[in-house]
């Protein structure tokens, strides 16, 4: 069940959590490579006359180091802010005009620019996109711009938005030395503190066709785009990437915790353990874990929370699907009498009992057919297909995960799910967020309940 | 090879649906429609029910949203937690949605659960089993959601405006109901909604995916056709008070570290004739994201608001129009000045015809995108029901776009942005709010020390 206040904080952890997928049936993926380096991948699709475009560049939070946090999401910013041959707007009005919608994000390792339109207009995102690949110039004035608009960004999603703080909290504490512990948005006085030589050096390093795929997927003809994506993007000049050296997060001695005061309404509880990045032969593993602990109304936490307890409204889970080190979490919203402390027993309790006790097999085959509903309902739209094909391109290198980890999950078995708790779910390797709220008398009182209060 | 494009041509629409569905009544009254669609090996429902909030009173504030929760909580064939650990079991996800004018319940399984799925759906409309212990439960969660939404300023704020549109009751109140009205709300109570609410002539079954119709047609007669007709349905309570000054709520949060704001008025129900021309005014003016009037003057221009945009709620009974956004406490106020510029700019002048033909050319384009996918469509045939419109509806409004000039736009803005009949609601610190709204409109504060 969904609740506009549920969504809230279901989505801030939820925007976490997307499945890299590719139909398991229809046409194959085409790929190659231009001679500049960008990777092209195209998957035909009929059935509707419209196409999806998507430019993904393989940069990202864990590309930020201390004092340049948010410089990825300005470079972002600064691609809207006009290119050689359109003026600042006029990408968006040209996309929007003809019937189709086009919008951008940066998350933890790759950055997307993204167009869904009807089929008829192809060729003209294909060329806005080739010349904000190449005409994007960069400016003193183009950068502040671009500042303000993260500013304002970070003022409305982070510090104006208790769930937006709180997320920050929690990756802050979960990540200590990796980059993903910062928002994408940046620390304030960072975004103030970089100048154009530090976009420049960013821009020009990752922002190019050696950095980048180009996603298409839709109603075309693949050898006629091929042709076309060559004319546009083949003569924008490549520069030699610098290998990237990763950054591991450290052991703790002790689990690490937070407690927020804040009015959510409800006290709230968040409890994760860091994993390895999606990669690792675990992640099938762990992704059956968290459906069994925390995937819909009959999961261990939900029943014993929600059900049995009484102590939750609501129970969730979910993994984090990145390159680097992940995380796999599990949050409860608490009833709004219920004491934290024992919510908190109850949650644990729940992940001790799945380290210490054989689960089931009608629960293991459960967890594995919600791995495959969830792989079809996450590859739906030609949007949805894009995306994952190029995060699944960067951060896996196998345009395929989404059907191998389907097929991977049908070997996970009883022992392995013991076992693989048993590495993963340590004090040492857990994070801890207690949402708490405020005394009373300190809470925002609404009109409605002070006069309910009297009735 | 860089080419300049000026922008996209007028895009032909030919008036076809995109979306080929079947569609039948039982004798018993539950219309179906039916998508057969192929490309994965999933299948879409959505069981409509034509009753939702606005049936609730403010005594019972949110009834209808628990009882239609209740309906998950076992059946005669699937008591107690049964029934979620059998749709668990097989990967399948339900879900319940209360809006104002109707109720929802929205399965996606397998299409090898085909059967299964529909056998749960069948049996919880039918045979719930409604327990004081899974209500006083249910109530409990219910309340706490209340108050978990209360934290959200923007639902505050969307609150606050149709409360002050539409009164204390029904459709004035949010779907998920007030703490003080689910707490009144009694098992006897639940039962007799489920008995004049839930029954197949005021139900609608829209399914699809991977299904042959034919079979799809003999599963649902056998599971359905037994379900008996109901009783009248709730009335919903849709009481309209049009202000006839410019109101301004400010909710005082001193240590608000933004403020957010909403601004609108009732607008028209879907089957209005002037709901074409309403949706293209309300693309230019703030629903067509950066590129329209709002944006461009009161976040890129100005530089008064982080985000700001505006949009339509439409209804079967009133829609709402309403503008919100947010800003900085420094600047909140001359962005509420200055939206009410651009809003008498509107009424004052026409809009360009290059900016009136993109409005258009975006909705021709886009009508294809509304059908991608089986959820797509089904999702879109049962908005367009549960509004009381019919299935043709996108392909006519297309149609009376053509109808449509920048003349009749700016009288569609001369009658719905009239200040006189809109309300603004802001939460946000009262000391930096209110010296700058003053004078605009009759302000009423709420909580905390306007001094």
């Amino acid at each position: 069940m969904k609740k506009t206040g549920l969504k809230a904080f279901s989505i801030f952890l939820l925007f976490l959590l997307f499945v890299l997928t590719v139909s398991l049936s229809g046409s194959e993926i085409f790929e190659t490579s231009l001679d500049n380096g960008l990777t092209l991948l195209i998957k035909e699709d009929h059935s509707v006359p419209l196409v999806a475009v998507r430019v993904c560049y393989h940069v990202g939070i864990k590309n930020e180091c201390p004092g340049l946090t948010g410089i990825t999401s300005i470079c972002e910013a600064i691609m809207w802010q006009g290119t050689r041959a359109y003026k600042k707007g006029e990408i968006a009005r040209i996309i929007q005009a003809g019937g189709g919608y086009t919008s951008s994000f940066t998350d933890w390792d790759v950055t997307h620019f993204y167009s869904r339109v009807p089929s008829d207009m192809l060729d003209t995102v294909l060329m806005l996109e080739a010349d904000r690949m190449a005409g994007t110039g960069l400016t003193s004035e183009k950068l502040l711009l671009s500042k303000d608009i993260v500013r304002k960004k970070r003022l409305s999603e982070v510090e104006s938005s208790i769930y937006g703080r709180i997320n920050e909290e929690y990756f802050n504490l979960a990540y200590r030395a990796h980059p993903y512990g910062h928002n994408k948005y940046g620390w304030p006085d960072d975004i103030n503190r970089i100048n154009l030589d530090d976009l420049k050096k960013h821009f020009r390093a990752y922002f190019q066709p050696s950095n980048a795929v180009l996603v298409i997927a839709g109603d075309l003809e693949t050898e006629a785009i091929v042709k076309r994506v060559t004319e546009l993007f083949g003569n924008i000049n490549s520069r030699p990437m610098e290998e990237r050296r990763p950054i591991s997060e450290p052991e703790s001695i002790g689990d690490r915790r937070s407690v927020i005061v804040a009015d959510i309404g409800v006290p709230a509880i968040i409890m994760g353990y860091r994993i390895p990045g999606i990669s690792h032969p675990d992640y099938p593993v762990l992704n059956i874990i968290t459906n069994i602990l925390g995937t819909g109304t009959s999961s261990r936490i939900y029943q014993r929370m929600v059900n049995d307890e009484k102590s939750a409204m609501y129970t969730d889970g979910g993994i984090i699907m990145s390159e680097e080190p992940g995380l796999i979490y599990f949050y409860a919203l608490l009833n709004y009498d219920s004491p934290v402390e024992d919510a908190e027993k109850q949650m644990s309790g729940e992940i001790k009992r799945i380290k210490d006790e054989m689960i089931t097999e009608a629960e293991l085959e459960k967890a594995k057919n919600q791995v495959v509903v969830n792989y079809y309902r996450n590859s739906r739209t030609l949007d949805d297909i894009t995306r994952n094909l190029g995060t699944a391109r960067f951060i896996t290198g196998d345009v395929n995960f989404g059907k191998h980890l389907v097929n991977a999950v049908h070997h996970v078995s009883t022992e392995k799910i013991i076992q693989t708790a048993q590495k993963y779910f340590k004090n040492s390797n857990r994070i801890v967020v207690v949402i708490s709220p405020p005394e009373a008398g300190d809470a925002y009182i609404f009109e409605e309940d002070h006069e309910e209060e009297h009735e | 090879m860089i080419c300049i494009i000026s922008g996209a041509g007028a895009y032909s629409y030919d008036g076809e649906i995109v979306s080929d569905y079947t569609d039948f009544s039982l004798s018993n009254g539950l219309e179906v429609y039916l998508i057969e669609d192929h490309r994965q090996p999933m299948i879409d429902f959505i069981m409509l029910f034509r009753t939702g909030s606005a049936t609730d009173s403010s005594r019972l504030s949110g009834l209808s949203a628990l009882s239609l929760t209740m309906l998950m909580n076992g059946t005669e064939n699937f008591p107690g937690t049964a029934l979620n650990n059998a749709i668990d079991s097989t990967g399948g996800i339900l879900d319940f949605t209360t809006l104002r004018d109707g109720s929802l319940i929205e399965g996606t399984f397998l299409s090898r659960d085909f059967s299964f799925a529909l056998e749960a759906l069948a049996d919880m409309v039918q045979r719930p089993v409604f327990t004081e212990e899974n209500l006083e439960r249910e109530k409990r969660r219910f309340e706490s959601i209340a108050m978990q939404r209360n934290s959200i300023s923007s639902a505050r704020l969307r609150d606050a405006l149709y409360m002050n549109n539409f009164g204390r009751e029904g459709y004035g109140l949010p779907a998920e109901g007030r703490r003080a009205g689910l707490r009144r709300v009694e098992l006897d109570d639940v039962k007799e909604y489920f008995t004049h609410n839930i029954h197949p002539d005021n139900a609608v079954l829209f399914i699809g995916g991977d299904i042959k119709a034919d079979e799809a047609k003999k599963t649902i007669k056998k599971l359905f056709a037994d379900w008996a007709p109901g009783k009248d349905v709730y009335r919903s309570i849709v009481d309209i008070t049009l202000p006839d000054t410019l109101e301004i709520i400010i909710y005082d949060n001193p240590d608000a570290p933004s403020t957010d704001f909403v601004i609108g008025r009732p607008a028209v129900p879907a089957v209005s004739d002037r709901a074409a021309a309403l949706i293209l005014f309300d693309y230019i003016l703030g629903g067509g994201g950066e590129i329209s009037r709002l944006w461009q003057s009161v976040v890129v221009e100005q530089a008064l608001a982080t985000v700001i945009q505006s949009r339509i709620d439409w209804s079967r009974h009133e829609g709402v129009m309403m503008i919100s956004g947010n800003a900085s406490n420094e600047t909140a106020a001359d962005a509420i000045r200055e939206i009410m510029a651009v809003i008498e700019e509107l009424r004052e002048i026409r809009v360009p015809v290059s900016e009136f033909e993109d409005a258009k050319n975006f909705f021709y384009g886009n009508f294809v995108g509304q059908y991608e996918t089986t959820h797509s469509s089904l999702s879109m045939m049962a908005t367009l029901n549960r509004l009381g419109v019919k299935q043709d509806f996108y392909p006519e409004l297309l149609k009376r776009f053509d109808q449509c000039d920048p003349d009749k736009l700016r009288d569609i803005a001369r009658e719905f942005l009239n200040p006189n009949n809109m309300t603004i609601v802001v939460s946000g610190p009262i000391r930096k709010l209110k010296p700058g709204l003053t004078g605009l409109g009759n302000i009423t504060v709420i909580g905390g020390d306007e001094n």
